[in-house]
């Protein structure tokens, strides 16, 4: 049994990851019909079905958590939520300028959860450990697909390496983000509910920043990762939340 | 940049272990590492396969039945070594290709005329040759997952998804509404 300060700490947690991995997924869904040829369109769908599937696992946890129904819990958290609820990093709402800026985000957060989500399938809670085993089987083949683009973009040609480096100067800082931990996140760590960030990112800039420079990209060094993680200050929140509700709003309680 | 540009891969998967090798259709690619990724996303998520190959289209040598009636290979005395070349066969009974047997030959007009004797009497609409070197393989991919079918996903089908009367509700939803107003 989890005492009260640790449900509540774990219950923010989780929401945190959900809404991270399912706004990605939704923001990256928007691609689908527009992508550069038709297996890829394919093949960055799967990705963002993916991460919007890695969302609801979180979700389901929230759900046990709060003894709701983890089948339609789900989707009350992401249909009946206001923008300002959702806890997500601003980062991942960004809407896309072009295929190099979605395909590099993708590509940090895939190599972030490489290292995140090994380390959550040693969590002392066992729905965590369960739901990192299930994504870590997907998240392989995320990684060897995105880091393939970035490396086709970055050493391609003169256009897509400056747009590869525009998006790397654009995203760079506000990825700092995701190493941020929330308010009660070191209770988590202390019980080995939840992984230190700390060392993730440790482990994350020894990962991209040499792949990136192989990539001929220059990676910007005025990173910090803040203190404290911030969410819903992102303009971007409100747009997103009402396309993404809109049908929802029209029929309720419609069944697919 | 259009698709037309890209090369083309012919796509292959193994439906069960030990059965042989079928043709799964096509992928555009720049090269073969994203015609195995691309294959994989396109073929590969469905739990139909055990594992995929990709072959660039130009090293096929693509022969229908009406074309083998008349074939005769240029059998050049060639210095090239004999090299193993994989037979897919399109018989009547099947719709998809399937690899029937393979030859050794220096050459891609010798491997297909090879194949033809061994399958002479079979029923075979078209035939397919290429070097087995030529094969890329998922199998070579490491990883815990690899690029193993996703067996544990399942897709509903579209059909299965009542776009048309959803959206008929959510009209009549929105006029009522309107109506109140």
């Amino acid at each position: 049994m989890l005492s009260a300060s640790l449900r509540s700490a774990l219950d923010s947690k989780l929401l945190r990851l959900g809404d991270d991995e399912f706004i990605l997924g939704h923001r990256n869904s928007e691609w689908t019909g527009h992508g550069p040829i038709l297996e890829e369109d394919i093949a960055f769908a799967n990705l963002a079905l993916d991460e919007l599937g890695h969302g609801i696992l979180w979700y389901r946890i929230v759900a046990l958590l709060r003894d709701e129904d983890p089948e339609s819990y789900p989707d009350q958290l992401v249909y009946q939520r206001g923008a300002a609820e959702f806890q997500n990093v601003d980062f991942v709402a960004l809407p896309h300028t072009d295929w190099a800026f979605s395909m590099l985000r993708q590509f940090l957060f895939d190599a972030y959860e490489s290292i995140h989500v090994p380390a959550l399938t040693a969590s002392r809670f066992e729905p965590i450990a369960e739901a990192a085993a299930k994504i870590k089987q997907e998240e392989f083949y995320h990684l060897y697909h995105t880091k393939a683009w970035v490396q086709r973009l970055g050493l391609g040609t003169e256009e897509s390496r400056r747009r590869m480096q525009t998006a790397l100067d654009q995203l760079w800082t506000p990825f700092q983000q995701l190493f941020a931990p929330g308010p009660e996140e070191s209770l988590l760590v202390d019980a080995g509910i939840t992984a230190d960030l700390g060392p993730v990112h440790v482990k994350w800039h020894e990962m991209v920043v040499p792949f990136l420079e192989s990539c001929a990209l220059v990676v910007p060094d005025d990173a910090v990762v803040p203190r404290l993680r911030q969410s819903g200050r992102s303009e971007h929140m409100g747009p997103l939340i009402a396309e993404l509700q809109q049908v929802s709003k029209l029929a309720p309680g419609a069944v697919w | 940049m259009t698709s037309a540009e890209w090369p083309v891969y012919q796509v292959f998967e193994r439906p069960a272990p030990e059965r042989p090798l079928r043709a799964a259709g096509s992928v555009h690619a720049v090269d073969s590492d994203m015609a195995l990724q691309n294959a994989w996303a396109v073929y590969g998520r469905r739990p139909t396969a055990v594992g995929l190959w990709v072959v660039p289209r130009d090293r096929v040598l693509m022969k229908s039945k009406e074309e083998l009636a008349g074939f005769s290979p240029r059998l050049e005395a060639g210095t090239d070594r004999e090299q193993t070349y994989c037979v897919f066969r399109r018989s009547g009974a099947k719709v998809v290709y399937e690899q029937a047997t393979s030859v050794l030959a220096t050459n891609a007009e010798q491997a297909m005329a090879r194949a033809v004797e061994q399958l002479a009497g079979e029923d075979c609409q078209a035939c397919w040759v290429f070097p087995a070197a030529a094969l890329i393989s998922s199998e070579g991919v490491g990883g815990e997952c690899s690029f193993a079918p996703q067996q544990h996903k399942w897709f509903r089908d579209h059909k299965s998804f009542p776009v048309g009367a959803l959206l008929r509700d959510a009209r009549a939803h929105v006029e009522e509404s309107d109506d109140d107003a």
